[in-house]
């Protein structure tokens, strides 16, 4: 079976996912992510649903009684083992083949949005 | 103004926004109760049975129930009996039991709204959309139906959820931030393994008009202008998916084939 192809690199992907790979055994939600990250909120659910559906996310209800606790279930997630393996080099590439692109021309911002 | 004058006409039982109003209003009323049964079972002084000494202990009850505990749910209970109780004493007719008898149904409505809001408070604060102002519903609703309906519900409770923490004035620009990425993570929801690159190269290469296309299309007439464009419209229709893309590329790949001399 071919391993699906790694995502789109855009600033804010990796942004999330240096944010996931800080503690990658810790489930965050949505709102962690966005605080962790430095992006502004609702902003990162597209790349969340790109990052599951390539495998390298997972996701799950918070397991509570939102009656007890008031408030409703958050959707956690998290960076399965595949993923983690895989975002490493992914970012490691990206910043080196930033890194010569700025060499190269130290005006221009490298990257794009979500 | 006096009970006893007979004009006495409890006011509607009013509707409260806050609590401290509802509970001093309630502060208020619980005296004004105590007092007309103490009244009442004055002017009984010799007819004294035992359902008027068992009102008067449940009034201090509710007193103490009400004030010092902060018991809405119990203090409720207690007015209820005292208000069965009331309606079984005699005399009927007395100025004193009529007034704690309206009272006691004043203070038995605005307990009434002081434990149903408690008991939503409880039951409804988890309820998705419970935390969430009208405009931030509103554009979470909108966001959400611009989803397929298969993710609809998951993302209704995550991005309440996640609303829900944030402070009040937060909520609505957060709102319309998820709205403005709706489209594009419903995309993302819907969207196939992503096609190979290569093919997305030779795409471009053989669909995006260049400019001078465009700048002929503009110097031609009309009627040839149309044509020219519906045809170039077609083209990028034609290579738009994956397949047709592919047949394209094979069309190519056999006219280049056929067209190559042939070794004799």
């Amino acid at each position: 079976m071919t391993r699906p192809p790694d995502p789109r690199m855009t600033q804010t992907t990796q942004a999330v996912l240096r944010a996931l790979l800080e503690r990658p055994s810790r489930k965050l939600y949505g709102l962690e992510i966005c605080a962790n990250a430095g992006l502004p909120s609702g902003t990162i659910h597209p790349i969340l649903a790109r990052l599951e559906r390539i495998g390298w996310l997972e996701s799950s209800w918070e397991e509570i009684d939102p009656h007890e606790q008031g408030r409703p279930r958050r959707r956690y997630y998290w960076l399965s083992p595949e993923g983690a393996e895989r975002a490493r080099p992914a970012l490691a590439r990206v910043t080196e083949s930033t890194a010569a692109i700025r060499r190269l021309r130290p005006g221009m911002s490298t990257g794009g949005g979500a | 103004m006096s009970p006893r004058s007979g004009l006495y006409r409890p006011p509607y039982t009013p509707k409260f926004s806050n609590w401290l109003d509802c509970a001093n209003h309630l502060l208020t009323l619980c005296p004004q109760l105590e007092g007309a049964i103490d009244r009442f079972v004055e002017t009984q002084a010799g007819n004294r049975d035992t359902s008027s000494m068992d009102v008067r202990a449940l009034a201090h009850d509710f007193r103490s129930s009400l004030g010092r505990d902060k018991d809405y749910a119990t203090s409720l209970g207690i007015v209820d009996s005292i208000r069965s109780e009331l309606k079984h004493s005699r005399p009927r007719f007395n100025p004193d039991l009529e007034y704690a008898i309206r009272i006691s149904f004043q203070i038995r409505n605005v307990l009434g709204q002081v434990t149903r809001r408690q008991w939503l408070q409880q039951h409804f604060l988890a309820w998705p959309h419970a935390r969430l102002s009208r405009r931030t519903r509103f554009a979470t609703d909108l966001a959400v139906r611009m989803l397929a309906p298969i993710d609809r519900q998951r993302y209704r409770q995550e991005w309440a959820a996640e609303l829900a923490d944030l402070p009040r004035r937060d909520q609505a620009p957060c709102a319309l931030r998820l709205l403005s990425r709706a489209w594009s993570l419903r995309r993302e929801l819907s969207e196939k393994p992503r096609r190979n690159p290569r093919t997305g190269l030779v795409i471009v290469g053989v669909v995006v008009p260049s400019a001078d296309a465009v700048a002929a299309l503009c110097g031609l007439d009309w009627p040839a202008a149309v044509v020219g464009l519906g045809w170039m419209l077609g083209l990028m229709w034609v290579v738009s998916s994956k397949d047709r893309t592919q047949r394209l590329i094979d069309l190519i790949r056999e006219a280049r084939s056929s067209k190559a001399p042939t070794r004799k």
